[in-house]
């Protein structure tokens, strides 16, 4: 429980959204395994963004630069 | 003689759907998901009405429920949100308590979760995500699509930054509705792991047999912990709504 499952949970779930995107594109484009392997990549960091804004709300929003 | 009728440990046979209400059940397919989601409803609304019928000054047992409920979740909308978050009151409140109750009604015997499926839970959150992204579209136009790319960021970078953020943002209704999933699947496979080691250790014999207790003793404390966490996870559900309403309504 507490803010080990939460950041589990933000990992994984950034993962498969970018999973599904990656294989829905690759379907769509016929690009076999290239989009998905991009995606999951991009899914990855986008659960790291997550994590960051998880752990450091305010810290992100009032340092712009 | 110890293969005989070993009792079995079956820990997802409990999240089966069954049809409910017989014959006419099975015809239309309801299931006893669809019987306790209209259990639950029909709960919050009989405790709602007859709580606020009376309006006395010194409210009853009841009326002080209901009135606590409405309270809470009004602070709870308006500390996240902001003053407008009065707005959005009645969806969080619906949805904390549909949560709330899907959860707790859970854990009586012979009842059924219906946040245990994730195709409720994911329901719900995408449910939760259109509406956000419809505010977001309605109070601040095509500017939202800013958001998806943050001021003062290298315009070099903008390639990796949208498609991450657009990830990001897609990842919400999923760690949304796996987070109540998971929590809920997690509790009951426990309570039925448990409950089992009972019947094993009772059936194995004498001296075993009075082992049997410890795994009871730990069913009990494991009861009040899933209330706990029936509570807070209907909780953290709808204060995740109210931050992303919060984005929604400020966009940063």
């Amino acid at each position: 429980m507490g803010i080990g499952a939460r950041v589990g949970v933000e990992l994984l779930s950034a993962l498969v959204v970018g999973l599904a995107i990656g294989w829905g594109l690759d379907w769509l484009l016929g690009t076999k395994p290239w989009l998905l392997a991009l995606f999951v990549l991009l899914g990855g960091v986008a659960g790291v963004a997550n994590v960051w804004r998880l752990m450091m709300p305010h810290k992100a929003r009032s340092t712009p630069e | 003689m110890a293969a005989e009728a070993a009792p079995k440990i079956d820990a997802l046979g409990q999240f089966e759907l069954h049809s409910a209400l017989g014959a006419v059940g099975r015809s239309v397919n309801f299931t006893n998901s669809n019987l306790m989601m209209v259990l639950a409803a029909g709960l919050l609304l009989a405790t709602m009405y007859y709580g606020a019928k009376p309006q006395a000054i010194i409210p009853g047992r009841l009326q002080a429920l209901a009135e606590m409920a409405y309270s809470g979740i009004m602070d709870m909308a308006v500390g996240a949100i902001g003053p407008d978050g009065k707005k959005y009151f009645p969806f969080v409140f619906t949805l904390f308590f549909f949560v709330f109750l899907g959860n707790v009604l859970g854990l009586l015997p012979y009842s059924f979760t219906y946040t245990s499926h994730i195709a409720v839970t994911g329901g719900l959150a995408v449910m939760v995500i259109v509406i956000v992204t419809i505010v977001a579209l309605r109070i601040h136009g095509l500017k939202f699509f800013g958001y998806f790319f943050p001021e003062g960021a290298p315009k070099l970078l903008a390639p990796l930054i949208i498609p991450v953020e657009i990830i990001s943002y897609l990842s919400r209704p999923v760690s949304l509705s796996i987070r109540l999933f998971a929590n809920m699947v997690a509790g009951h496979v426990m309570f039925e792991v448990f409950g089992s080691f009972i019947l094993i250790l009772a059936g194995a014999g004498v001296v075993t047999g009075a082992f049997g207790i410890l795994p009871l003793a730990l069913t009990v404390i494991l009861q009040g912990f899933e209330l706990l966490v029936a509570a807070l996870q209907a909780y953290v559900f709808a204060v995740l709504t109210c931050i992303y309403l919060h984005d929604a309504v400020h966009l940063h």
